[in-house]
């Protein structure tokens, strides 16, 4: 008995100087390069697809490069081989940075230490630097129906906001707010944070954010959303790139648009925001423009390839040949955006908006699409008026299909459902036909 | 097939696991007594509730329901065989709908391809259904009867409700010392913590790596005949692996709890004959079946083509139960023909050259898996085809990726060692993985014998430990908790 339990202490014994072993070996050699860097440390429990950690670690590596390319999802498909052959530059990346400008600053920063840049790329990810800043609360009406469907703190903001609060996050703001003090507008928890993909904790951290708004301000007005975001935009410009753009004169900063693509102008367009989101953008690009150095190239004006839906791997994000697609733009100039072609800018964007087909309706939007989708629900014998604005009615309509039929009930039209409703209208037709 | 609620699943095994481990050592400290019984009960329900809300009130009312039929089956002297067969008959009825019902109507009736009704499937039906029937079946035979609370404990005890071993309730029970206040027994601990880092180290070192590249290959064989061998023979390592490491795991925590369910396996894959390989591969099931199916279909007693009818019958159940498609289907008659092919020709594991056999065995066992894995049958023929036309290419790169580890990585990109490594990897890493399941000594064996004991035992426990440890985030799901 004893010989047991001895070899039970000398088994956790070993095991226990192994692990041990192991977390001081990854200490000492620091593979990262950040171990002892404090501000890195909240990145560490990042998921391993979006670690910055790594990135840090191999932007300080870099050496004899000339350009540097910084961005977040749609830059992983950057392939620097097409860039530097069509550009005739030598381009390093840190990408996948989670959008975070801070990021951006830190692997710039890395790598204009060893490397005297002409060229920095910068994928300028405006959803979300909003939400790095934003201490209150937040664009969130106009930027949720994008994420929809999304396993992000989004998801689960959005759940508060359409008051369907489900039994997860019911739970995880009950366990929230426990712990936390709210003050009003306090900045509780950071962005960044949000960000290891466990939805309890990005609820966690949004939940008290949203509540305590909510019950000191009211509802959100969209001036106050529209105000902070444009506050946050200056903000982050005035902290993390505008130091760096007069600090290094001689480096030529091109600005890109992330791969939000036509879906998140559309989104805006149907909230009713549009107007007021160009002026925003245009008032950040005219910020950007005042230096010299600097060019924008917004190349999801690409009316053609932005409106295609099977250019995307999801709801926010190009697939591989959107990079290829923006690389051409920055070779070629296409799309460049200067203090005097604003207005075209903002024309293409109206345009790309306005006319964009959705993949999927869902409550609020407005359109040709929701006025034909109404008549099919009318022929098949719903309550429901065809106005062209995607109403309760219409909603309580496709949930009740959804039901019946079997399908997710989200109250939301995606392809199945679209579907289902055309083949049961033709159907429809085809029975008086004959 | 696939992953399932994995990550749910170890959290909340170690929660149970722990809390259990806690509350015993209370219990006993306390003098324990009576109470233990409702501890171990009270985490296993807990860790069925954990795992799926759903399932635990759909099991107790199927408990009620079957302890009550239990209880008039051993106490009503009139018509027991009409009752036992009645209450069979409702506790089956679940699982044959949750399984067979969309089979049934897709392709038997040709009905359409949609579900007839949805159902949800509770976690671990298949396993604790046969429980009950066990439970059942013995109170008629030998009168055999447990209280209401060990009943259930019986059915839910956590390490073996998702996937067995099914175990008698007369074995299980026996190990039951409720009344005795519980001290830690040593032994069966480090037997346990042995036999669970065995359990982790199949699972997540070779299983897990294992199922990558089998993924990859059933979806690429159509590239060469090397990637469709590739694929039959990784498959027919990785089940092994996964569902012989699941049962270390199930089994060495019952050890620490100081019980000892039956065993599920004892080296298969070195087994000279397909009748032996039966023996010894989910013992469990083949238990419950030659005990429950077998013998009351007569069995061997009733002369020879009857036996064969029966051992026919046998795994053509067998094959239903792993899934309700044809593919299972031709999987287990197959079985069947050649189990009574041995039986005819009157081979036997002693009697034939040990190496011819155990080649044998294993490549029938191995194009058999085939059917098991494939979608389907077209899939599986298509499968074959590809392997007769003989274009021996290499594995194609997303192949070879998938099975590339870190340390081969570090060996090549920090140590210079050649490029080639990563082509032969993978058959390394296969060649390996086939020879572990031909060591003398298995998992059991090791605990029994204490093999462990040594310096080395020690180096390489904890070493594997350490790397399972490492590994724990990228967990997939167990392969048997399908079935």
């Amino acid at each position: 008995m004893s010989s047991s339990l001895a070899f039970l202490k000398r088994l956790l014994a070993v095991y226990m100087v192994l692990l041990i072993g192991v977390a001081l070996t990854n200490y000492i050699v620091d593979p990262y390069f950040c171990y002892r860097e404090s501000d890195m440390a909240q990145y560490f429990s990042w998921d391993q697809r979006y670690s910055p950690v790594w990135r840090y670690g191999i932007t300080k590596q870099y050496k004899g490069y000339n350009a540097l390319w910084v961005g977040s999802s749609v830059s992983s498909y950057v392939d620097t081989e097409y860039l530097n052959d069509i550009m005739d530059i030598n381009c390093c990346t840190g990408r996948l940075a989670g959008g975070r400008p801070n990021l951006y600053e830190k692997y710039i920063r890395n790598v204009t230490a060893n490397n005297k840049l002409d060229y920095i790329f910068y994928e300028f990810n405006v959803p979300h630097w909003t939400f790095t800043s934003i201490g209150t609360e937040c664009d969130l009406d106009t930027w949720l129906p994008k994420y929809i469907q999304t396993k992000t703190m989004l998801d689960d903001g959005e759940y508060l906001l359409n008051r369907t609060v489900t039994e997860q996050s019911a739970y995880t703001i009950v366990g929230a707010l426990w712990d936390k003090l709210i003050k009003p507008g306090s900045y509780i928890g950071d962005a960044d944070s949000i960000m290891p993909v466990d939805s309890y904790y990005s609820t966690e951290i949004m939940a008290p954010r949203i509540y305590s708004n909510v019950y000191y301000y009211g509802p959100i007005s969209h001036e106050i959303i529209m105000d902070e975001y444009l506050k946050a935009g200056m903000d982050n410009i005035d902290k993390y790139v505008a130091p760096l753009i007069v600090e290094y004169p001689d480096t030529e900063f091109i600005f890109v648009a992330p791969p939000t693509g036509a879906m998140l102008p559309a989104t805006i367009y149907q909230s009713g925001y549009l107007e007021e989101w160009l002026d925003i953008s245009e008032t950040i690009y005219r910020r950007l423009l005042s230096y010299p150095n600097v060019r924008i190239i917004l190349s999801n004006l690409d009316f053609d390839y932005n409106t295609n839906c099977d250019h995307y791997l999801d709801d926010g994000h190009y697939e591989p040949s959107g990079a290829i697609m923006m690389m051409d733009c920055i070779a070629s100039g296409t799309y460049e955006v200067t203090l005097d072609n604003m207005e075209e800018m903002r024309e293409r964007y109206v345009h790309l908006a306005r006319d964009f087909e959705w993949p999927f309706l869902k409550i609020n939007f407005e359109g040709d699409q929701v006025s034909d989708l109404q008549s099919q629900l009318v022929s098949l014998g719903f309550p429901v008026e065809i106005t062209g604005v995607f109403d309760t009615a219409t909603e309580n309509a496709v949930r009740q299909i959804q039901e019946e039929n079997g399908f997710e009930v989200t109250g939301i039209v995606f392809s199945d459902t679209a579907d289902y409703i055309d083949s049961k209208c033709r159907k429809n037709e085809d029975d008086k036909n004959d | 097939m696939g992953a399932c609620k994995c990550s749910l699943y170890h959290c909340n095994f170690y929660l149970s696991f722990y809390q259990s481990l806690c509350y015993y050592i209370i219990v006993s400290e306390n003098g324990g007594g009576g109470k233990s019984i409702f501890v171990l009960l009270a985490s296993s329900a807990l860790f069925v509730f954990l795992l799926d809300r759903y399932t635990l009130f759909f099991l107790a009312a199927s408990i009620v329901f079957t302890y009550v039929m239990s209880v008039l089956v051993v106490k009503v002297h009139k018509c027991r065989k009409l009752l036992l067969a009645v209450s069979i008959m409702f506790t089956l009825f679940p699982l044959l709908v949750c399984k067979y019902l969309h089979f049934i109507t897709s392709e038997i009736f040709r009905l359409s391809n949609d579900p007839v009704v949805n159902v949800i499937i509770p976690i671990g039906i298949s396993f604790f259904t046969f429980r009950q029937i066990m439970y059942l079946v013995d109170g008629y035979r030998d009168s055999f009867h447990l209280s209401f609370w060990e009943y259930i404990t019986y059915i839910i005890f956590f390490p073996c409700i998702t996937s067995g071993p099914i175990d008698t309730p007369a074995n299980f029970i026996a190990q039951c010392n409720f009344d005795k206040s519980i001290l830690p027994n040593w032994d069966d601990i480090a037997d346990g913590v042995v036999r669970l880092i065995i359990g982790y180290s199949k699972k997540l070192l070779i299983a897990d790596t294992m199922a990558k590249l089998v993924d990859v290959c059933y979806q690429e064989y159509m590239e060469s005949s090397t990637m469709a061998i590739v694929a039959m023979f990784a498959y027919t390592l990785q089940i092994y692996y996964d569902f012989s490491g699941y049962t270390d795991m199930a089994i060495g925590i019952s050890n620490i709890f100081g019980f000892h369910p039956i065993e599920n396996f004892n080296s298969p894959y070195r087994s000279r004959t397909v009748g032996e390989f039966w023996k010894k591969w989910h013992i469990s099931l083949t238990n419950f079946f030659s005990k429950y199916v077998y013998i009351p279909l007569g069995g061997n007693r009733r002369g020879k083509v009857r036996t064969y009818v029966n051992i026919l019958l046998v795994f053509f159940l067998s094959g239903l139960w792993h899934g309700a498609d044809w593919s299972f289907i031709i999987w287990g008659v197959v079985y069947g023909f050649i189990l009574i092919f041995e039986r005819v020709l009157q081979i036997k594991p002693d009697s034939i050259n040990s190496l011819l056999g155990r080649i044998s065995t294993f490549l029938i066992v191995n194009v058999l898996w085939v059917f098991f894995r494939a979608e389907n049958v077209n899939v599986a023929v298509s499968l074959f085809k590809q392997m007769a036309e003989k274009r021996f290419l290499p594995l194609t790169e997303t192949a070879q990726n998938s099975v590339i580890i870190p340390e081969i990585e570090f060996l090549v990109m920090r140590l210079h060692c050649p490029e080639s490594l990563y082509v032969i990897w993978p058959y390394i890493f296969l060649i390996l993985a086939f020879l572990i399941t031909q060591i003398k000594f298995n998992s059991r064996q090791i605990c029994e014998q204490k093999l462990y004991r040594t310096r080395w035992g020690v180096a390489l426990l904890s070493v594997a430990a350490l790397l399972s440890t490492l590994s724990f985030s990228e967990t997939s799901g167990f392969i048997y908790w399908n079935f």
